[in-house]
C-alpha cells in the first residue's frame, strides 16, 4: 500500500527537502466504503486533521469491503484522533463533501486514471512502484532531467 | 491642541492585532503527512491536500482509494 509502505520515506527524503510537492486526490472506485472513507477524511480536514486521519486510515486498512471503513468505524477513528466526534458524525452523515470527492474522481478519470494508486509525476503517469527504491529511481531520473 | 483619546484609539491596536493574526495563521497552517512534519502549501493542481514547497521542481499527484 503506497500510503503505508512508500509515502513516508518519499516525504522524508524528497518532500521535506524541497525537491517534491505531493498532492493527494481521491479516486474511490472499489465500493461504498471507498466513498465513506474519502468523505470522512474531508470531515477530519474540516477540523484541521486531514493528514492525521489519512495516516490513520492507512493503518486501519485491512482489505477491500471488509467493513473497516463503514460509517460507524470511521466515526470511531475520529474519536481516536480526539476530533469533535459530534461535528464529525454530523458531517459524515450529511455527506456534505460528496461533491468534492466526486470532482477529484472526475479529474482523475479525465487524466486517464482507472485504478489506484495512480501516480502522476510532473504531468506524466508513472507505473505504480512496488517499493520506495523503485519510486526513488524514477524521482532521481526526473530530477536529473530524464523525466 | 492635542488629539482626543477617542480619535487616537482606533490606530494603536491595528499593528499588534495584525501581527497576532499572522502568527495564528502560520501556526494553523502547519501539518503532517505520512507520519512526518511537512510544510502545507496552498492547494496546487486543484487539490486541497498538498504538502511540500510550491517551488519544488517536481510534483507528484497520487490518486487514491482508501480501500
Amino acid at each position: 500500500m503506497f500510503a503505508r509502505s512508500v509515502a513516508p520515506q518519499m516525504i522524508e527524503e524528497y518532500v521535506d527537502t524541497g525537491k517534491l510537492r505531493y498532492v493527494f486526490k481521491y479516486f474511490p472506485f472499489l465500493g461504498d466504503e471507498s466513498y465513506y472513507a474519502a468523505e470522512a477524511a474531508e470531515c477530519a480536514g474540516d477540523q484541521g486533521k486531514f493528514w492525521e486521519y489519512h495516516d490513520l486510515l492507512s493503518l486501519r486498512w485491512q482489505g477491500e469491503g471488509v467493513g473497516t471503513f463503514l460509517p460507524d468505524k470511521l466515526k470511531g477513528y475520529a474519536g481516536e484522533l480526539a476530533l469533535d466526534t459530534q461535528a464529525f458524525g454530523a458531517c459524515l452523515d450529511s455527506r456534505r463533501h460528496e461533491a468534492l470527492v466526486l470532482a477529484d474522481k472526475r479529474d482523475g478519470a479525465q487524466a486517464g486514471v482507472s485504478r489506484t494508486p495512480t501516480l502522476i509525476l510532473n504531468g506524466q503517469q508513472i507505473s505504480s512502484p512496488r517499493d520506495f527504491e523503485e519510486l526513488k529511481a524514477i524521482i532521481e531520473e526526473a530530477l536529473n532531467g530524464g523525466g | 491642541m492635542s488629539e482626543s483619546p477617542q480619535r487616537l484609539f482606533p490606530l494603536w491596536w491595528i499593528l499588534p492585532v495584525t501581527v497576532l493574526l499572522a502568527l495564528l495563521a502560520t501556526a494553523c497552517g502547519s501539518g503532517g503527512g505520512g507520519g512526518t512534519s511537512a510544510t502545507v502549501t496552498p492547494a496546487a493542481s486543484g487539490s486541497r491536500h498538498v504538502i511540500g514547497s510550491p517551488d519544488a521542481p517536481l510534483e507528484l499527484i497520487e490518486y487514491a482509494d482508501f480501500q
